[in-house]
């Protein structure tokens, strides 16, 4: 017989719904509904269950005692579940991981109700100074942060990486989001006529413009990442074993293992400063195999940094 | 599932209520609904003994004080929450980051049932974090002060972890390897298969270990190499982004678009990396023998060509 976790999640929802009301006396189904984030009809549902648990011998002075007058629900006889169940580790874990994550977020209060609330749930748990988050903390996020809740235009300095150049860009900030360890600005980006993603520690400089823009109509602002650069060439490269980390750093279109522990690794490059910066981790032991006019990026980039030893 | 929730329930009272631990018969014969065979509701039990586990109900085993066999109970006080004395702004502000912060698989919604409701604002997506399946373990035995053995690359380590931390878009547990004895940090991404988790209060951590201090370390800085100060002029528009990840502290001098930053090095080969990686943009200027290695390692590339 497999398992059947809908009993499980109803239970784990009533050993809070039932201290929940406990501690208010009386409680609306609406409030329930709002305080769970579920519909009402599942709370109803939820209470419509009560009824039928309770202690040995299940009189009706033993079972849980629900009392519904029109919106408003009140229990009886659940002493032994005035209190909710301690957290489990998951949950703990969720909320110091966001609870730290927002609070090193540039601009939050060190000691708001945010930093309180995380203190005291640390000294309950016992959990003081066991999980860590650093989110990074660019020199712009704050005021491009700013600038996008107050809708206004911006010039930033951007340097583009993949090409290793610096642009002036003129920009609408719809926000600034964290993704994986990293910032990102979703904007308008005048200049590509389109939204764009930008990296917030690659932004140089930030001149305010003083114009305002309307928010984006339709769809939300931009929450994936995306390229950019604009278009990619598909590369084939021979890299040794060792290393192995590009394949695990970088989307790759395939990899192919050799006997000799060598790999075929294909992956799609938006510049090719991009790629000399691969081939010269790398080192020696990594070829360009395709495109043919991209045989040379390795070397002729290691010449051109040698030149600067000189 | 109205049976299932009704047994679960009612078991879940009947063994917070009992003042001493119950025989699985004493059990069976006092919450409805297992069937009659022995075999048959033994095994019962033990799938709703999990379930209730699988909840963090704290179902524990002990002596029976009559019958020659286990009891089983749940003792009020280790499945009670604490008292948080959260004030109403305080729960908001966890109601907000659990919305702002998207944690992959995260079970913040549950965790905030139970300290009263989700009530709040519901925040814009400030960030999106991943996860891994042994972080909520990890934490708990950073906590409890217990070690923990895991495979990492195929190979078994043990380690008392002195603190889980997320950095550069991942999530490692830093602590005091066993074998290797030394503090490591290892990718919890990485572990593969399930944590043992030792005895707690095993380990204290060292008065002067400063997580913050490892959290900032850069990969030329995961090493055990001698230190080494080196000095690079970083120019163009490179220049500004070292100088955002390094900390305007590593500035040794500043001209225009043009900077020369220190770096402490105890791992010359992720040193090489970073800078071959800003291109000829950054030239290494000290010391003498890193800055040869550069030469050396570039040449080979560039002999690539002929």
């Amino acid at each position: 017989m497999s398992p059947r976790p809908q009993a499980a999640d109803r239970l784990r929802r009533v050993l809070a719904i039932v201290p929940y009301i406990a501690a208010r006396g009386v409680v609306s189904i609406a409030e329930l509904s709002e305080a769970f984030g579920v519909p009402e009809a599942e709370i109803e549902a939820d209470l419509d269950i009560l009824p039928f648990c309770g202690l040995p011998p299940y009189t009706p002075d033993r079972l849980i005692d629900v009392s519904l007058d029109g919106e408003f629900v009140s229990i009886r006889f659940a002493e032994y579940w005035s209190r909710p169940l301690r957290l489990t580790p998951a949950e703990g874990f969720a909320l110091l991981a966001a609870g730290r994550a927002l609070l090193a977020v540039p601009g939050s209060d060190p000691e708001g109700p945010l930093a309180n609330a995380l203190a005291k749930l640390e000294a309950a748990l016992g959990a003081q100074e066991v999980l860590e988050v650093d989110i990074g903390e660019p020199d712009h996020v704050d005021e491009l942060r700013r600038a996008a809740e107050r809708r206004e235009q911006v010039e930033i300095e951007y340097w583009s990486f993949g090409r290793d150049a610096m642009t002036t860009r003129t920009v609408d900030p719809y926000g600034v989001h964290n993704l994986r360890g990293h910032w990102y600005l979703a904007a308008f980006c005048h200049q590509a006529g389109d939204d764009r993603l930008f990296r917030v520690d690659r932004v140089q400089a930030v001149r305010l413009t003083g114009d305002h823009f309307a928010p984006p109509t339709g769809s939300e602002a931009p929450h994936d990442v995306f390229d950019p650069e604009g278009e990619t060439t598909l590369v084939t490269l021979d890299l040794p074993a060792d290393a192995r980390w590009v394949v695990e750093a970088y989307p790759t279109e395939s990899v192919t293992e050799r006997k000799d522990g060598r790999m075929e690794v294909r992956l799609p490059v938006a510049a090719r400063a991009w790629l000399e910066r691969l081939i010269l981790a790398v080192g020696a032991e990594a070829r360009v195999v395709d495109p043919a006019d991209w045989v040379d990026v390795g070397s002729e980039a290691a010449s051109r940094v040698l030149a600067r030893y000189r | 599932m109205a049976d299932r929730f009704e047994r679960l329930a009612n078991l879940v009272a009947c063994l917070l209520d009992t003042p001493r631990p119950l025989s699985l018969e004493e059990i069976v014969d006092r919450v409805p609904g297992y069937p009659p065979d022995k075999a048959s509701y033994r095994r019962q039990f033990e799938r709703d003994k999990d379930a209730l586990r699988g909840l963090g109900i704290p179902v524990t085993v002990e002596q029976h004080q009559f019958a020659d066999e286990e009891g089983y109970r749940v003792h009020r006080s280790d499945y009670e929450l604490p008292e948080l004395d959260l004030t109403a702004e305080e729960r908001a502000a966890l109601h907000t980051a659990v919305t702002a912060v998207q944690l992959e698989g995260g079970e913040g919604r549950e965790a905030l049932w139970k300290l009263g409701g989700l009530g709040g604002e519901e925040a814009p997506t400030l960030g999106a974090i991943p996860s891994a399946p042994q972080l909520p373990a990890l934490v708990e035995a950073s906590r409890r002060r217990a070690p923990v053995g895991f495979t990492y690359r195929g190979k078994r380590r043990t380690v008392d972890p002195y603190v889980v931390l997320f950095r550069d878009g991942n999530w490692y547990v830093l602590g005091h390897d066993h074998d290797a004895g030394e503090v490591r940090a290892y990718r919890a991404d990485r572990i593969e298969g399930g944590l043992d988790v030792g005895a707690d209060d095993a380990f204290t951590r060292p008065d002067g270990f400063d997580p913050a201090a490892m959290l900032h370390d850069e990969p030329w800085r995961y090493g055990a190499e001698p230190p080494v100060e080196a000095l690079v002029q970083v120019d163009g528009p490179a220049a500004g982004w070292v100088v955002q990840r390094l900390g305007h502290d590593a500035v040794v001098e500043s001209d225009g678009d043009r900077v020369v930053v220190r770096f402490t090095v105890t791992n010359r080969e992720a040193f090489r990396s970073f800078v071959v990686g800003l291109l000829d943009h950054a030239v290494v200027l000290e010391p003498a023998d890193l800055r040869a290695e550069v030469v050396e390692w570039l040449t080979a590339v560039a002999g690539g060509a002929r």
